[in-house]
């Protein structure tokens, strides 16, 4: 009984920060994506809409086209850390680099900062397991990201990841001063394949007052075959 | 001898007293009058400044924009206003109108976000409004049909832009996403407000309304008013009007009252004025002084007299008149010769220009000085009053010493 307890004992503590944040990122990323969706965003002025269709390889490449009417034809690129704008009524393409990368995308909660950054997560940040935690009913791994780069988005972040899902439940994102930036809810989770993803996702910018943003995932094709160049500034201005 | 004469032989007797005294008095008037002039020309050019680049002397906008301006919210505007333009410009009070459309934009260029003020005109109303022609420093007006754009000098600079350039503008549009939009640069302006002159594009209205998404609005009619018709009238006319035509969301405010304009004359009249009576303190104390010294100095004189049989009332008047007559002369020669400076720096103007980079005030770099006759007359009847009235007490209190100890004074 003893011996049981003590096995039961190590399976639960047998898990490691480091290993959590691996099995989370293995959930988040494909080898390659396409996903459609919708970003929803509340503000004190009403509800705006957004459709777009994104694509994605590995964790470094995204692009995003938006298909809804006020939006459409413009695209966002990201190739590792650099993000580049396409506008139809522009006649070059826009890099965003430095504070501009903290503009919002789209009057949303969510900003250009949030589309850089790899998905390695242990080489950026030290990661500690405060405990367990129920969010949602869901009992979550507490785990604290403290950034040991500096070209990381937020310097603090505090993730709960879902015990048996192993996808983050809620993350709330610091400044270097401990301030709250952002909070990330997931309201609804997925699976395809053998991983599960977050299909609606609620930001709320703690910087803006009255606003949130809902991304929705209405369909989602992983591990597809996409065309040659597609993250490619040539690519970008078709 | 009437003691008129007495006075005018004794100022003619030490001539070089009289001079200096009446120099202190001249000196003092000369800088009244051309400090007075400074500041009712600054006053009046952060006026001009505000009314034709910022606010019109009365301003129109749909009310729930100016609760919320901050956020610029484009989706609060003047629909229809080319129909609406027509009925206002047809009121009698209304001289001058200037449809507009400001939108904050950014320019990203070589690592560096460049904040701008695009600002959509109608350019053949503009020219009326801001005589743009005056402020073009070099190339030429753009083509309405175009996606051309005037760059305002600051930012031409920054950017290193010349007529024939190109760059790209990124806002908000009217239904809150994001566009991007390319203008040719077909000119340079420079306004007096180099403020506005490192963040202004100058860009046909319909082109701005494409850029923004906003087809047939705009965010604000400017109005400069009939000379018949004050700005607050004005705008009690058109509330009127936007009552009776179904515009309810629309308000007219005259400049003085739209909130963070007025503030800043009002921050600017208290500053002048602060100055302008530092100045006068100063320069009442150098009159005073010297009036009284020019009394001290002479006690054995008055003891002189004062022995020969005048009496102590008679004293006092006489050094009242000698004041009177110094005065009088000093500040008419100080008036006119702060006129006569005056006049022509209202002309060439003071160039702060060095001075006041980096400052994104709505104060031109360049002054110039505006003759309000009232400052002159003023100036006048006060160096002569203090004059007088600062020669009484020292000369009273002479008066009253017994002349044995009067001639005693070294």
């Amino acid at each position: 009984m003893i011996a049981l307890i003590f096995t039961a004992c190590a399976a639960l503590h047998a898990i490691t920060a480091d290993e959590i944040i691996e099995k989370l990122e293995r959930n988040l990323v494909h080898s390659t994506a396409r996903i459609e969706g919708e970003m929803t965003v509340q503000d004190r002025f009403g509800e705006k809409r957004t459709t777009f269709i994104s694509f994605a390889e590995g964790e470094s490449k995204t692009l995003i086209e938006f298909t809804s009417p006020e939006e459409e034809g413009q695209k966002i690129l990201r190739i590792d850390d650099d993000i580049y704008l396409f506008f139809p009524d522009a006649e070059e393409l826009i890099r965003m680099q430095g504070s501009a990368l903290r503009q919002s995308v789209l009057g949303s909660d969510m900003s250009y900062e949030d589309l850089t950054g790899g998905r390695e997560m242990k080489d950026s940040y030290n990661i500690v397991l405060e405990g367990i935690e129920t969010v949602d009913g869901k009992e979550c791994y507490k785990c604290v990201l403290t950034a040991v780069k500096r070209n990381v988005p937020y310097p603090k972040q505090i993730m709960w990841v879902d015990k048996d899902l192993f996808m983050y439940r809620k993350v709330e994102q610091y400044s270097l001063s401990g301030r709250l930036l952002k909070e990330v809810s997931v309201l609804e989770m997925k699976r395809i394949n053998s991983k599960v993803f977050p299909s609606r996702t609620l930001i709320k910018d703690a910087m803006k007052k009255k606003s949130q943003t809902v991304f929705s995932v209405e369909a989602i094709q992983v591990d597809i075959s996409l065309p040659e160049d597609i993250f490619s500034l040539e690519e970008l201005t078709w | 001898m009437k003691l008129w004469k007495m006075a005018a032989r004794n100022i003619g007797r030490n001539r070089r007293r009289s001079i200096l005294s009446g120099s202190a008095i001249a000196i003092a008037a000369m800088v009244f009058v051309i400090m007075f002039s400074v500041v009712e020309g600054l006053k009046i050019d952060l006026t001009d400044n505000l009314t034709k680049y910022f606010t019109g002397q009365v301003r129109i906008r749909n009310s729930q924009y100016d609760e919320n301006e901050e956020l610029n919210p484009l989706f609060y505007n003047i629909s229809d206003f080319s129909n609406l333009l027509e009925k206002i410009e047809a009121l009698p009070e209304i001289d001058r109108t200037s449809p507009r459309i400001q939108v904050p934009g950014v320019i990203f260029k070589n690592d560096t976000n460049y904040t701008t003020l695009c600002m959509g005109v109608d350019f053949t109303r503009e020219n009326d409004f801001m005589d743009i022609d005056s402020i073009l420093i070099s190339g030429a007006l753009p083509d309405e049909q175009e996606k051309q754009a005037l760059a305002g000098s600051g930012l031409a600079e920054q950017l290193d832009l010349e007529p024939g350039d190109k760059i790209t503008l990124m806002s908000k549009t009217m239904n809150r996403g994001t566009n991007a939009y390319t203008f040719t640069v077909t000119g340079i302006i420079q306004t007096p407000v180099h403020g506005l002159n490192t963040k202004l594009i100058l860009a046909p209205l319909e082109q701005v309304q494409k850029f923004v998404k906003m087809p047939g609005g705009i965010t604000e009619i400017l109005i400069i008013s009939s000379k018949d018709s004050s700005p607050e009238n004005t705008a009690g006319i058109l509330s009127s009007f936007f009552s009776s035509s179904n515009r309810p969301e629309l308000t007219a405010v005259p400049w003085n009252e739209i909130e963070g304009s007025y503030s800043i004359v009002e921050i600017a009249n208290s500053v002048y004025s602060i100055i302008a009576v530092i100045f006068f303190i100063l320069g009442s104390t150098v009159i005073v002084n010297t009036t009284m010294m020019v009394v001290y100095e002479r006690i054995r004189e008055i003891g002189t007299i004062s022995a020969l049989g005048m009496y102590g009332g008679e004293i006092v008047r006489l050094f009242f008149l000698e004041a009177f007559f110094i005065a009088l002369l000093g500040s008419l020669a100080g008036i006119l010769l702060g006129i006569g400076i005056t006049i022509p720096l209202s002309h060439f103007g003071i160039d702060f220009s060095r001075a006041m980079e980096g400052f994104t005030l709505e104060v031109s770099p360049v002054f110039y000085p505006a003759l309000d006759l009232r400052s002159p007359l003023t100036t006048f009847f006060y160096a002569i009053g203090v004059s007088s009235i600062a020669s009484l007490f020292p000369s009273w209190r002479s008066a009253r010493i017994q002349p044995v100890e009067a001639l005693r004074t070294v």
